[in-house]
């Protein structure tokens, strides 16, 4: 499977100084078309790899996509192709969302046609269903919209790689439904989305794959239904869990207790 | 397709009216270069002179029969005081207007990393010790001491930021420590200074715009137009900073180098004007917060119109500081200070109930 486009990590090597996150972690590869959920405990270092798939920690080994060798790339040419969306959420200011937009645009990589790239940032927040807050301060928003707003910069450029840092914390479960649905219509439009979620439930029911890992290593890979199973929930969670299908097929897991008896 | 087209037209309206908020705030800029222009002429007919304000201007664009006595006051003493009231304005809101979105933190100023102690500390050791750096006329002494320990002090910071990679807030907490040793060691300095020496620094550390001259006011706005077109080619980065660190760096920012390089712009603005003029406060955090206010925080917009805030600000100071006290000017620092006072306080009550 490995198809034209891919992501392709291997032997990474992540850490902030002395405190390593992961050493020599290999991903399969992650097709172009398909949204692929990065779980784990708490400090698995979820957040951190994903970082470093978008260039915003120091990181060895190997991160390609296709044929280009990201960590080779410039900042502003990186960019172009990785977007990326981070966990915490936009200041308060008084800048304008529309604003903020711009700057995801301008910033980083030479402009081209100005007029134009402020059509592009109203359609993509309008794709977002968020055009009516385009001239709304942050200082406005509440946490959601913000969150949502955060989503629209890290696809003002329409990336070939989208990664997403727990998109949905700040979010309603209407909200989280339509983020992670515009997540994989993004997805297939033949681009890859990386998504941390925290919520098992959620990943399960969005993402095509999953990526479980566990102390900066790999624990298991595959379909929801592949990756998630009580052995993996066990050794990963420390939980004892079942996962059950609902009557219409979903996956779900139910936490029955603590393994080690300490429930 | 109705559906559509209603979402087209939304669309279209949504950027109308972001192309007529952004006019409105190039014409709020023009407003405030105007009303900057106007306090300037304010500033050049008031004074402490029995000189009338229709005497200064046409001793300014020399018409008529002008005395040269009048000439002299006009041109060596209101327009060099004058012009570098606006030119230290906008130095200054320039440099906190950096300051604070480098910062992120509203409440920061040009001086807000000890910049102001330290540069007192050289004009300290010129004034009372008369120590000063190899080479300098002693007539530039103190100012020249207090531009290098300003700098000084600023690129210390910078570089100990780059040495321990260390973000904003410890940069803050460097800051506070540099302060602190510096007013120590002015504290020793004035212990064993005479008490006309004593007096000396005090007028200067209040800031005033009586010691401007043409060399000085040349100087300063050399200063401001090497590093301004460095700012306003920064604005979209500046604006992206505002979102955030991580942001900014994932939309291709080097945010490092961008922080690295605002606090070199904002050290030399701040070490000018505090060489010049002495230590001036509040216009450097009042101006950028009043330039938000009216233009927002498109940096392309807010930086300029902080610099013109700043300019505004200023200037209107300096005509005040000739008129509540007939015949006395007071310090400039004083001024700004008692006015800026009740702003800030206002600005910190404003943000508390956000």
């Amino acid at each position: 499977m490995t198809e034209a486009g891919a992501l392709l990590v291997s032997g990474l090597a992540v850490g902030y100084g002395r405190r390593m996150v992961a050493r020599d972690l290999t991903l399969p590869p992650l097709a172009p078309g398909e949204v692929t959920a990065l779980v784990g405990p708490n400090a698995a270092g979820k957040s951190t790899i994903l970082k470093a798939l978008a260039g915003l920690v120091p990181a060895e080994g190997s991160i390609r996509l296709g044929d280009v060798d990201l960590r080779a790339l410039s900042r502003g040419k990186r960019a172009e192709l990785v977007g990326f969306m981070p966990q915490t959420l936009p200041s308060s200011s008084d800048l304008t969302v529309l604003e903020g937009m711009m700057a995801a645009l301008r910033a980083g990589a030479a402009p081209a046609g100005h007029g134009a790239l402020e059509e592009r940032a109203v359609a993509a927040l309008d794709s977002l269903e968020v055009g009516p807050l385009a001239l709304k301060t942050f200082a406005e928003l509440s946490g959601g919209q913000r969150q949502i707003a955060s989503l629209a910069q890290a696809v003002a450029r329409r990336p070939r790689l989208l990664l997403l840092d727990e998109p949905t914390s700040a979010l309603d479960l209407a909200r989280q439904h339509q983020v992670m649905a515009l997540a994989r219509a993004y997805a297939r439009e033949g681009r890859i989305v990386v998504a941390v979620l925290h919520d098992l439930a959620l990943a399960a029911s969005w993402a095509d794959r999953m990526v479980v890992l566990s102390e900066g290593r790999l624990h298991a890979f595959g379909r929801p239904d592949e990756a998630l199973t009580p052995g993996t929930l066990a050794t990963v969670y420390g939980v004892e869990a079942r996962v059950e299908r609902c009557s219409r097929g979903r996956l779900q897991v139910i936490v029955d207790g603590l393994i080690g008896g300490a429930a | 397709m109705p559906e559509e087209t209603a979402a087209a037209y939304a669309r279209d309206r949504t950027l109308d009216a972001y192309r007529r908020l952004t006019r409105r705030r190039a014409a709020l800029a023009a407003a405030l270069a105007l009303a900057a222009f106007g306090a300037l002429l304010l500033d050049i007919g008031s004074g402490a002179s029995s000189v009338t304000a229709p005497d200064a201007f046409r001793a300014l664009v020399g018409w008529g029969e002008v005395s040269r006595s009048l000439e002299v006051i006009v041109w060596q003493v209101r327009l060099p005081a004058a012009l570098m009231a606006l030119l230290v304005g906008a130095a200054l809101a320039l440099a906190g207007a950096e300051m604070q979105t480098v910062l992120g933190n509203p409440l920061a100023e040009p001086f807000t990393l000890g910049v102001s102690a330290a540069a007192a500390l050289g004009a300290a050791l010129a004034i009372v010790l008369g120590i000063s750096a190899f080479g300098v006329p002693a007539e530039f002494a103190v100012p020249a001491n207090a531009f290098l320990f300003a700098l000084g002090s600023l690129l210390l910071l910078l570089l100990l930021s780059r040495v321990s990679g260390a973000g904003p807030d410890t940069l803050v907490l460097f800051g506070i420590a540099l302060g602190f040793a510096a007013q120590s060691l002015l504290a020793l300095v004035q212990f064993v200074a005479t008490a006309d020496s004593l007096q000396q620094l005090v007028f200067w550390s209040m800031g005033s715009l009586s010691r401007a001259s043409m060399t000085t006011v040349g100087l300063l706005a050399a200063a401001l137009a090497l590093v301004a077109p460095f700012s306003f080619a920064a604005s979209w980065r500046l604006t992206a900073l505002r979102l955030g660190d991580e942001r900014a760096r994932s939309f291709g920012v080097d945010v490092a180098r961008l922080r690295f390089a605002a606090l070199a712009r904002v050290s030399l603005l701040a070490a000018c004007a505090v060489a010049f003029v002495g230590v001036v406060g509040f216009v450097g955090l009042v101006g950028p917060h009043v330039a938000r206010m009216l233009v927002g925080e498109d940096h392309r917009y807010l930086l300029p119109a902080s610099a013109l805030c700043g300019a505004l600000a200023m200037s209107l100071a300096s005509v005040l500081s000739k008129m509540v006290v007939p015949g006395v000017i007071l310090p400039i620092g004083l001024v700004t200070a008692l006015v800026g006072l009740p702003v800030f306080v206002a600005l910190i009550l404003r943000r508390g109930r956000r």
